[in-house]
């Protein structure tokens, strides 16, 4: 019951605290006895808890939600576009790197936090850089695969292929669409990567934007056009025309777009994230405002984009008209599929040692301190209290 | 590739990739870095790994029984920044009528070298110096003197009409003007003195605090005046000691050079 009395004086004991000229003497904090170090003891091992349960998990869930778009990448946009996967190999590989290296790379969302040391942020910033490896992959690969299909409908030329793909067809319109926002959004994360860079966009509107980018423009255009895809598939029956799912993949783009940009830029010019309201009598503040109304525009596209969505499904739900064809095969068949795959890419044994080393050497120490490290005691704690009568 | 050579090339590069994070993270950067800051190898590592902490843990928080003294009384409220944002309010003659024009110029170029130049300068500038004139904490027995009877309204239009002038100055770093160092720090700063570039706040169009003066075209003998008042510290009405403790590791010849520099018109 003293704890729980206690819990419920910290805001009043830390505004106190804020407003006590120097020297704070030891009564005008009004805290009695040995409790606070019960207080001190809860409220430090709940602010770590968390930290540390973010630094573990955050990276590797975003990577699981950007998987069923590169599953979309790999298997169903070569197939649609009418050409064939460039390499199973190196889709195995990149599948394979993203699990090594989407694990072990959490401190990079905590450059900024004294409690991390800095060889290991170092350390799981170096790995975080190897991601761009997996991204460059897939660029290539589908580019490659998306290249034959050109070639196969006839394209010619450097660049010829490019227009004689299927564009009409919503898998290979979000692909390519995807693939803009996945370079802009990816050379975002490369600055937000860098120590000293993220260290200038560190809780700014550049990161809102940055994840926006990669998550709701990359990831969430590719669920729209998977589902496009395989619904026809799962009922059997289809839509006759495609426009309305055209216009909403290009709105989605659109309004990604028109948000996300004016974000990079506020960050820039210091916009924080993760605050309601701003204080636009600011003159400093209110130069951002033109800017934020953009944004807001393309917030407004983007939820009448996601509206259609629904309203497409619902179409593609409700018909009665049979789906073209039933293809026997979804995914694309690889270049290579010949071949024999190697037996490490066909399994996990040796990734899953290889992760579990990452983690250890990752986060073994980072998380222990936790538990061999005495917390500092806050200030109040570290005076000479009176006892209380 | 058989089976065989998959593996030996996944492994090589897995331990080449943690290898070269674990060396240079754990030992070259520490060693290297902490060199410059006088740590020894041992304990740069173990800082680096967090074994030691970066600073010494205090037992007991220190207790000062010294009230803090403000830097400055200069608060910028969205009220004031507001009000020296408007243009300024330009009398028939266009010239600063005030007794600041003595030695300040009716234009704002100064009639001595003592004398800093005014034109050109932002309004928060301008102002900042003024209040911080009137209240004591700049000190000058001239501007002291007569800054005390201004009302913040006067203070206010003299900044906002001196910033109304047009500025003599140079665009750019004039490279012959000093040494390839005394360039360097102007342009580069120097990092293992912890001295950020002049011109990162101080160059035409560069960011920095709001009150941070344009430097180019100023007076030279007024430059070189200020830069040792804030070694000295004789001079402190610099928001966190920003200038003072660029100013302590200046050398003599150095504040010479970025002074030539940067009253280039």
């Amino acid at each position: 019951m003293d704890l729980v009395r206690h819990l419920g004086q910290i805001p009043r004991i830390t505004a106190r605290v804020r407003s006590a000229t120097v020297p704070i003497e030891p009564q005008t904090i009004g805290i009695t006895g040995t409790e606070p170090k019960l207080i001190a003891a809860a409220r430090s091992h709940g602010s770590q808890e968390l930290a540390a349960r973010e630094h573990i998990t955050l990276h590797a869930i975003v990577y699981f939600w950007l998987i069923p778009a590169y599953i979309g990448f790999y298997c169903l946009a070569p197939k649609a576009a009418g050409g064939r996967l460039y390499s199973e190999k190196m889709g195995r590989l990149s599948f394979i790197l993203f699990l090594l290296y989407s694990l072990p790379v959490g401190i990079h969302h905590l450059l900024m936090d004294p409690e991390q040391s800095y060889a290991f942020k170092f350390l799981q910033v170096s790995l975080t850089a190897l991601v761009v490896v997996p991204t460059l992959l897939t660029i290539f690969t589908i580019s490659a695969s998306l290249e034959i299909a050109g070639r196969l409908r006839g394209g010619r030329g450097l660049f010829g292929w490019i227009g004689a793909l299927p564009w009409d067809r919503p898998i290979v319109l979000a692909t390519g669409l995807a693939f803009v926002m996945l370079g802009l959004g990816g050379l975002g994360g490369v600055v937000n990567m860098g120590y000293g860079m993220n260290a200038m966009v560190h809780n700014t509107s550049w990161i809102t934007a940055h994840f926006h980018l990669i998550f709701g423009g990359t990831t969430v255009i590719m669920y729209f056009a998977i589902a496009y895809t395989i619904w026809p598939t799962l009922t059997g029956s289809d839509v006759g025309s495609k426009t309305l799912e055209r216009v909403q993949i290009w709105s989605w783009f659109g309004g990604m777009m028109i948000m996300t940009l004016p974000w990079h830029y506020l960050g820039l010019l210091g916009q924080w994230r993760r605050v309601a309201t701003f204080d636009y009598s600011n003159p400093i503040i209110a130069r951002w405002g033109p800017w934020v109304d953009v944004s807001v525009v393309g917030g407004a596209v983007l939820l009448a984009s996601a509206l259609l969505f629904v309203v497409n499904l619902v179409r593609l739900h409700r018909s009665r008209s049979a789906a073209a064809e039933a293809p026997q095969q979804l995914y694309a068949i690889a270049v290579d599929s010949r071949e024999r795959v190697p037996s490490i890419l066909n399994g996990f044994a040796l990734w899953n040692a290889f992760v579990l080393v990452l983690m250890l050497v990752a986060y073994g120490y980072p998380i222990a301190q936790f538990f061999i490290m005495k917390p500092p005691l806050a200030l109040p704690h570290m005076m000479k209290l009176p006892v209380g009568p | 590739m058989n089976e065989r050579s998959w593996r030996v090339w996944a492994a090589a590069v897995f331990v080449l990739a943690l290898g070269f994070s674990l060396i240079v993270g754990f030992v070259v950067l520490p060693v290297l870095q902490g060199k410059s800051v006088g740590l020894n190898a041992v304990t740069a590592m173990r800082r680096a790994i967090g074994l030691s902490p970066g600073s010494p843990v205090l037992g007991r928080q220190p207790v000062s029984r010294e009230k803090a003294q403000p830097t400055s009384l200069v608060a910028w409220t969205p009220g004031l920044l507001h009000t020296l944002s408007e243009p300024a309010r330009v009398d028939a003659g266009g010239e600063a009528t005030s007794s600041c024009a003595a030695c300040h110029g009716a234009r704002g170029i100064a009639t001595g070298p003592d004398y800093p130049n005014l034109a050109g300068q932002s309004p928060e500038a301008i102002y900042k110096e003024l209040r911080d004139f009137q209240s004591g904490h700049r000190t000058n027995p001239i501007m002291n003197t007569m800054a005390q009877p201004l009302s913040e309204r006067q203070m206010i239009d003299d900044a906002r009409q001196f910033a109304s002038y047009p500025r003599h100055a140079a665009e750019s770093v004039k490279t012959e003007l000093a040494g390839a160092d005394v360039v360097r720090l102007a342009l580069r700063g120097d990092p293992a003195r912890q001295l950020p570039p002049c011109n990162a706040c101080h160059g035409n169009y560069s960011g920095g605090p709001i009150d941070v003066p344009a430097l180019f075209g100023q007076s030279e003998k007024y430059l070189v005046a200020q830069l040792h008042a804030f070694k000295t510290g004789e001079r402190k009405n610099d928001i966190y000691a920003r200038m003072r403790n660029i100013a302590a590791v200046l050398t003599d010849q150095e504040i010479d050079g970025l002074a030539r520099i940067y009253s280039a018109r």
